[in-house]
Order: structure tokens, then C-alpha cells, then sequence
């Protein structure tokens, strides 16, 4: 076990060394960060002396091992635009991206997973198709359009939820976040409804995938034969073989709630992560690309180890192949 | 004597009562917001913004009159064609009670120069400054290089911060004899004051929101609201969508598709004026073959006069103005808008004439047109790429094969900069409110160290323009300078060095009851806002 996890850390060092090498030369492909940074009004000696202050007078490799000798201290650099640390800005923007994740990701489980095993243990009663209606327009509509439509039904025309923007915050226990106020509340539950419904759609279609060929199993039929109460079947039996697939696209989803609310924070004007990221390309500010990007992928990495740690809990065969994999 | 007292204030907190009674906020919402509150760090119009609000200048040029009001500085008079002696306004207090002083004022401009990772100092400001000193009794005097008419609306730009050194520094063009100097993260963090202001920034979270408290001690006519909450809402769904959900008040650049919504809610006015913006097309004037034209025997066609008039005459202005822009611009026949210190009223607006812009082409050997590539910017501004599009089309309408490419502006400037482009799509604005700057960013001959034509991608040369603007630089007299910069706008325009299209409206949405300044620099000025 120990092995893997070391094998593990030394993969996701290479896949982030390999990451900010590719984030440093595509940026540097785009185009030159000073000359959208500069005013059109500027003079060439200003903008010479922003291309200096910037530090990309240097050639690209010599930034690239400046970068990496501050990053492995610590020092992930200074926003362009901001001349913040990039860790500041970072920090202060990831408690809202995980409050409008976690506030999406409750709503999405506790809805996908019992509508979904409900539309595979009955395919072809009338709510189950419903269910399943609905999954497929969750899935097909554009988040950004669904939003609006959102923004336009109970912000707009019944005006009962606020629009755009975090709401108040207040600090419990050290936390500071806008889930201890009522105002937060009604500012997260329209933007968490919509970035949920993507995932909730997609959660119901493999819950119900994975429901239907479960139940349909030998063990399954013996354990309803055996004479075992309907919902110790389906929570002992089905649910526990069906949530080994679930597990894997949850862990993806879960990363992506985290990292790549963009759509969501863009159009309902939240203040997390999603939002300084799309803005940070926009303006080619690379320190907080690079150091963005590169926590994405450790997110990911993290949340894929987790991923496996909870397979072997979910399925304890997984257990002895993981073993056998190090050896 | 105690008792008067004891009246006065009581007076004055009656006669303040009904104003501090209900705390009054007003909330904005911006399509960018300023990246920092140090008044120096970043010379961008959304730090203009801010800095306009919170850090007074010497002066303000007032956009929406175009008059240059005293502020930090109370009065001044030219004593000399390169000496300005500045009074300094006596009731003008630091957030600590310390008063304005000279010291304050060489240390601000010493400043400019020394802001380490700065993006884009402001040092294009006070470029003309040869030296500023103490002249005793709160004044002080600036000597420029050369005669510099613009010397104090070019220091409008600048923020007066308070001097932290103790002494008073040297005036040079470096460092100042300094070494230390005040850090940015400290006006962000609230650790420094950013001067004298109408506002104070009591809460700053880049990107995101930035709130600003009245400052009750400030020297001049206060500010109405009491704070005021700016918001960052750069999608304009999301900002239309923030108005109308009334989670603001007020929104800028208001997208042309979105302003029927806005009327049509019924709460709202638009709020609008021309701004000193102007979009403009520019030809490669420089390199033959030119990138981007084929089909032309190597030549460059722009490098004919009877081309660039070709093209000035196949574009039909009102039409993009109204069409494509909705109205939110206004047809430009060149560079400096009207009402702007020296625009040309003589310069007739260009005719829309294809068939005589298809004879000048035939003309100049090009019967059968020439393929272009047509390069467009598609997020800098307003509906930059739509107008692009309109414009390939009237172009090929005369002849022209004309492709058009777009790109995001975090390529595109690098690419103009590189000089990749034979005909391209800009903008470029007047930051100090007056002509003569913008027609010597835009028309004069392109030369890093003069800092002449930083705009001028095509690279655009007379000999004559350039004669006028630099005589207009060391002319003081307002009226011969005016002539002088009135003189270089028609050599532009009889070269058809430019293709103006049109200056961009500012437009400002505001609910009904309040009344909010339209302002020509593109300025947000919250401390004039009031209810109506």
C-alpha cells in the first residue's frame, strides 16, 4: 500500500512537471502578456520597460527554471495584473468555488442516486421514464444557456432569488464562508441548482446503467429467491455493486465541480476560481494560469487516489490487485 | 463661546441629519474593475477609474466638459514658457491630519517611475517634466523639458500619495536619490493611504468587488453617497442580468443587444455620451510586399494614396454606426472627436462612394481589386468583430477580396506590435481629454524614443503632421495650438493616412432616480453621482 502511494506522488510530479512545461510554452505561443497589459496610449519605451518588469525580457527557458526554482520553495510568483502572491488571489477565491461545489455536488447525489436507481429497478414504469426524460435534457442543454434561463425565471421575472454574486459571510469554527448566512444561501442555491443539473443528469444515467445490470445477476436473483428483504437487496446487494462504477465518474465529477465551474461562476458572476481563470487568460497573466492549471491537476490526482483507496473499501477484490500490481 | 460652539455643531448635524440618516450605497457594476488600488501601478482605464475616486491628482480633466478644474492643486500660473508655479490647496489633508505639502508631490512623481512589476508604468505622464521643487509658502514649481501646454493635464493621471521618506527628495528622472519605496500590496491591503480622495477603499478583492466609505474630511465638495459597492462583471449577460435582478444600480458598456431589455424593464435610463474613442482601420504604410495582401505583384497597394482614398470612401459610416453599433457610435471623419480641444470643424466627413472608390482603384492599377486579409480584434471592443465583418463586406463591394480574421486581443497586439498585419482594426482613446496627444499617439511617425505614434501599427508618416505636432507640443497659446493640431488632422486627412470609422458612445445604464455622469474619457466618476 505504502509503495503505491509513493508510486503515485512520484507520477503526479512528473504529470505537473510535465503540465507547467506545456502551460509555459503555449503561453508564450499566444502572445506576448505586456502588449495587452499596456496602454493602447502607451509608448514603446513603456512597453519595452513592462516586458522587462515581467521578466519575459529572458529567454523562455531561463523563465521557465526561474518559475520552477521559486515554485519548489514555495513561491508559486507574482500575478501580472494584480502583483499579488498567485497563492493570495488563489486562497481567497477557492472558498467559494468548494461552497458552490459542495452545495452542487449534495444536490446532485442526493437526487441522481436514488432517481437513478429507482429508473433501473423499474425501466419501464412512467416516473422512470420521466426520470430518464429528464436526464436527457439535463445532459443536452448548454450550462450557459440553462443558467440564463435560470437567472431569467427566478431572478428576473419572479424576482425571489438574488442574482449573481457570493452574498454575505460570515466566520463559525474558523470557517469563513456565505453557507452560515441565509442571504449566502439564497445566492448559491440558483448557481449550485445549474451546475448541478449537468452532473445530476449524468450521476442518473449511470446509476440507472449500472442498476439495470446488476439486478439482472445471478447473486441478485439467489439473494431475492434466498428470500432477503426487496430493500436489503437493493442497498446490500445492487447499490453496493453498482456504486463501484458510480465511483469513478463521481471522482471525476467532484474535480470538475471544483475546478471548472467556468461556465457557471462566468454567468452568475461568481467569485471563484472558474471565473479568475477565464479572466486570467483573457489578460495572458501567466503566473496565475500556470499555478491554477497545475492545482487542477494535483486536484485530480488526489482525488483519482482517493478513487482507489475507496474501491478497495467498495470492493475488496481490488485489494489483492493492487498489491500484486506493486510487487 | 463654549455654547456657540455647542450651536454650530449642533447646526451642522441637523443640516447633516437627513443625508447620514439612511446610509446610502450605491452599487456598481463594472465590465472591469481596478487591478490595484496603488494610484501608480498600472496605467489602464479601469485604475483611472478608481484612482479618479480615491487619489486626487494635481488637476482633473473634467471628461464630460473638457475644462481642467484645480483640485490638489488650488491655482497655478505660467511664470515662465517652461516654469508652472502650483499652489497647493491649503484645506487638503492626508488620512492621518497631515497636510498636503511639496514633498508629497516630488515624492508622487519620483514614484511613477519606481513601481517594481509594474505592467505599464504611468511615466508616459510626466515624460516633459524636467523638475519639480519646493517653492515655500505650499507652492511648488514644475519646469518642463520644452514649453508643454498639456503639463497639467498629463498630471491629472497622477495620484498625490503622502511622502514617507521624511525628507524631501530630489527631483531627477530616475530614482530620485531613493531606494525605498511605498509597495503595492500595501495600498492593496489597506496598510497605505492612496492620498486625498472623495472615497477611501475600505474593502479591495481583485476581480471580484471593491467597496469604497466616503472620506467626510475631504478639502472639497463632498460625495453624495456614502459607499459605494463596485462590483466586477465582466460577462455582459451577467452584468444585464445583475441590473435587472437589482443587485446594482448602475452598469457600464451596456451591450448594444441588451439595451431594448434595459428600457423595456421601465426602472432604467441610459445614460450616454460620444467618447474619445476611436475605432479606426490602419494600412500598412510601411513594408513592401505587405504580410497580408497577395494578387498585387509584390506590391504594397496601401503605399498609393489612391488606395488608402479607396478605402475611405468605400465604407459607409452611418451605416455601421447605426446598424451594426445600434446607434452607439458616432460616424468619425477623424481622429479627434468633436468638441475635443482641436478637432477640425472644416474636415468634411468622408462621402460613401464605391463607384468612385472602384475608379480610384482601377486608377491606381488594380482593376480587378487585390486579396486582403482583414484583421479584427473579437474581445476588445464593442462589437469590434461585427464591425469588422460589415467592413470586409463594404470593401469587397469595391473590388476587394477581402478574407477577415479575428483574434482574441491577448494575440492580437502582440501580432500588430510585430507588424503582421496589412489592414487591421484598432482603437485608441485621448487619456488626457484633449486632441493633441491622441493625434501623436495615432499620427506621428512611430519612434520609441520620442514616444511618438505607440498606436500607429500601420506606421502612418508625414513629414508635415509630424511638423505640426511638434510645434502644437511647444505652443502654450490655447488658440495657435489648436490651429497647429487642426492642421495635422487635415494632412491626415488629405493623405488618408487613417480610415476613422467612427468614435464609440460610452453607455452607462442607471436606475431610474439616480443620476450618474456620462463621461467622454470612459471614466467612472462616482462622487458626482446623487438621486435626482
Amino acid at each position: 500500500m505504502l509503495s503505491f502511494v509513493l508510486k503515485r506522488l512520484l507520477q503526479s510530479v512528473i504529470v505537473m512537471l510535465l503540465l507547467s512545461i506545456v502551460i509555459f510554452v503555449g503561453l508564450w505561443l499566444i502572445g506576448n502578456p505586456a502588449d495587452v497589459l499596456i496602454s493602447s496610449e502607451a509608448t514603446e519605451a513603456d512597453r519595452l520597460a513592462a516586458i522587462k518588469a515581467l521578466g519575459l525580457d529572458k529567454p523562455l527557458w531561463q523563465q521557465y527554471l526561474i518559475f520552477l526554482g521559486n515554485a519548489v520553495q514555495g513561491d508559486w510568483g507574482t500575478s501580472f495584473v494584480y502583483k499579488e502572491p498567485v497563492t493570495t488571489i488563489l486562497l481567497q477565491r477557492l472558498p467559494a468555488s468548494v461552497e458552490l461545489a459542495a452545495v452542487a455536488f449534495v444536490i446532485a447525489i442526493t437526487v441522481s442516486i436514488p432517481a437513478g436507481l429507482y429508473a433501473g429497478l423499474r425501466p419501464d414504469s412512467a416516473p422512470a421514464r420521466a426520470i430518464m426524460a429528464f436526464s436527457l435534457v439535463g445532459v443536452s442543454i448548454p450550462t450557459f444557456w440553462q443558467g440564463m434561463l435560470l437567472i431569467i425565471a427566478f431572478g428576473i421575472a419572479i424576482p425571489i432569488l438574488p442574482v449573481g454574486d457570493r452574498g454575505d459571510i460570515a466566520t463559525y469554527f474558523g470557517i469563513t464562508s456565505s453557507l452560515w448566512t441565509l442571504d449566502g444561501w439564497s445566492h448559491v442555491v440558483l448557481p449550485a441548482f445549474s451546475l448541478a443539473l449537468l452532473k445530476m443528469s449524468l450521476l442518473i444515467r449511470v446509476t440507472r446503467a449500472a442498476t439495470v445490470e446488476v439486478s439482472h445477476l445471478d447473486f441478485v436473483t439467489f439473494a431475492y429467491a434466498k428470500g432477503v428483504r426487496a430493500w436489503k437487496v437493493v442497498i446490500g446487494h445492487i447499490l453496493r455493486n453498482a456504486l463501484i462504477p458510480l465511483v469513478t465518474v463521481i471522482g471525476i465529477e467532484v474535480g470538475n465541480l471544483l475546478a471548472y465551474g467556468v461556465i457557471t461562476e462566468t454567468v452568475f458572476s461568481w467569485p471563484g476560481l472558474g471565473k479568475l481563470l477565464i479572466n486570467s487568460i483573457k489578460v495572458l497573466d501567466r503566473p496565475l494560469i500556470v499555478a491554477q492549471l497545475t492545482y487542477t491537476a494535483l486536484l485530480f490526482i488526489f482525488i483519482n487516489f482517493v478513487v482507489d483507496i475507496l474501491y478497495t473499501v467498495i470492493d475488496p477484490r481490488v485489494k489483492s490487485v493492487m498489491g500484486r500490481q506493486v510487487t | 463661546m463654549e455654547k456657540t460652539k455647542f450651536g454650530l455643531a449642533l447646526a451642522a448635524a441637523l443640516s447633516l441629519a437627513p443625508i447620514s440618516a439612511k446610509a446610502e450605497e450605491l452599487r456598481v457594476g463594472l465590465a472591469a474593475i481596478a487591478t490595484s488600488v496603488d494610484p501608480h501601478f498600472h496605467r489602464a482605464g479601469y485604475n483611472f477609474d478608481l484612482r479618479e475616486n480615491i487619489s486626487d491628482a494635481l488637476v482633473y480633466a473634467n471628461g464630460a466638459t473638457g475644462e481642467v478644474e484645480p483640485r490638489l492643486a488650488a491655482s497655478w500660473e505660467i511664470t515662465s514658457d517652461t516654469n508652472w508655479l502650483v499652489i497647493l490647496e491649503p484645506k487638503a489633508k492626508f488620512d492621518n491630519g497631515n497636510p498636503l505639502g511639496a514633498d508629497d508631490v516630488i515624492y508622487s512623481l519620483c514614484r511613477v517611475r519606481n513601481v517594481p512589476n509594474s505592467p505599464g508604468l504611468y511615466s508616459g505622464f510626466i515624460e516633459t517634466v524636467a523638475n519639480v521643487t519646493d517653492a515655500g509658502n505650499g507652492k511648488i514649481m514644475i519646469e518642463s523639458r520644452e514649453p508643454d501646454p498639456n503639463l497639467l493635464r498629463n498630471l491629472s493621471n497622477i495620484g498625490i500619495v503622502e511622502n514617507p521618506t521624511g525628507r524631501t527628495l530630489t527631483y531627477d528622472d530616475k530614482t530620485c536619490g531613493n531606494d525605498s519605496w511605498l509597495d503595492t500590496n500595501g495600498f492593496n491591503n489597506g496598510t497605505v493611504s492612496a492620498g486625498i480622495g472623495h472615497y477611501r477603499v475600505t474593502k479591495f478583492t481583485p476581480d471580484v468587488e471593491i467597496v469604497l466609505q466616503r472620506n467626510d474630511q475631504y478639502y472639497g465638495k463632498p460625495a453624495h453617497y456614502d459607499t459605494v459597492v463596485i462590483k466586477a462583471l465582466p460577462d455582459n449577460s451577467a452584468r444585464i442580468a445583475a441590473l435587472l435582478g437589482d443587485s446594482v444600480d448602475v452598469i457600464n458598456s451596456v451591450p448594444i443587444n441588451a439595451v431594448e431589455s434595459v428600457q423595456s424593464a421601465g426602472k432604467f435610463h441610459l445614460s450616454s455620451t460620444p467618447s474619445t474613442l476611436l475605432i479606426f482601420l490602419l494600412a500598412d504604410q510601411h513594408q513592401e510586399p505587405t504580410p497580408k495582401v497577395s494578387d498585387a505583384d509584390g506590391k504594397n497597394p496601401f503605399l498609393d494614396p489612391r488606395v488608402r482614398k479607396a478605402l475611405n470612401l468605400a465604407i459607409n459610416r452611418n451605416e455601421i454606426a447605426e446598424t451594426v453599433m445600434g446607434g452607439m457610435a458616432q460616424p468619425a471623419g477623424q481622429i479627434i472627436l468633436d468638441g475635443i480641444f482641436g478637432h477640425n470643424p472644416d474636415l468634411a466627413p468622408y462621402p460613401y462612394d464605391p463607384a468612385k472608390a472602384k475608379a480610384l482603384l482601377a486608377e491606381a492599377g488594380y482593376p480587378n481589386g487585390f486579396s486582403l486579409v482583414l484583421s479584427a480584434p473579437s474581445d476588445r471592443y464593442v462589437n469590434g468583430a461585427q464591425v469588422a465583418q460589415a467592413v470586409a463586406a463594404m470593401l469587397s463591394q469595391i473590388g476587394l477580396q477581402v478574407t477577415l480574421e479575428t483574434f482574441p486581443r491577448s494575440i492580437y497586439f502582440t501580432k500588430a506590435s510585430d507588424y503582421e498585419f496589412s489592414l487591421y482594426l484598432a482603437g485608441a482613446a485621448a487619456d488626457t481629454g484633449e486632441g493633441l496627444s491622441q493625434m501623436i499617439n495615432l499620427a506621428g511617425t512611430r519612434d520609441p524614443d520620442r514616444g511618438w505614434g505607440g498606436a500607429n501599427r500601420g506606421r502612418y508618416s508625414s513629414e508635415v503632421t509630424d511638423k505640426h505636432l511638434a510645434q502644437a507640443q511647444a505652443t502654450l497659446d490655447d488658440a495657435e495650438r489648436e490651429k497647429l493640431i487642426q492642421a495635422a488632422s487635415k494632412q491626415v486627412y488629405e493623405d488618408d493616412g487613417y480610415v476613422p470609422l467612427y468614435h464609440e458612445l460610452g453607455v452607462w445604464a442607471v436606475r431610474n432616480g439616480i443620476q450618474y455622469e456620462a463621461n467622454a474619457n470612459l471614466i467612472n466618476i462616482f462622487y458626482t453621482a446623487r438621486p435626482e
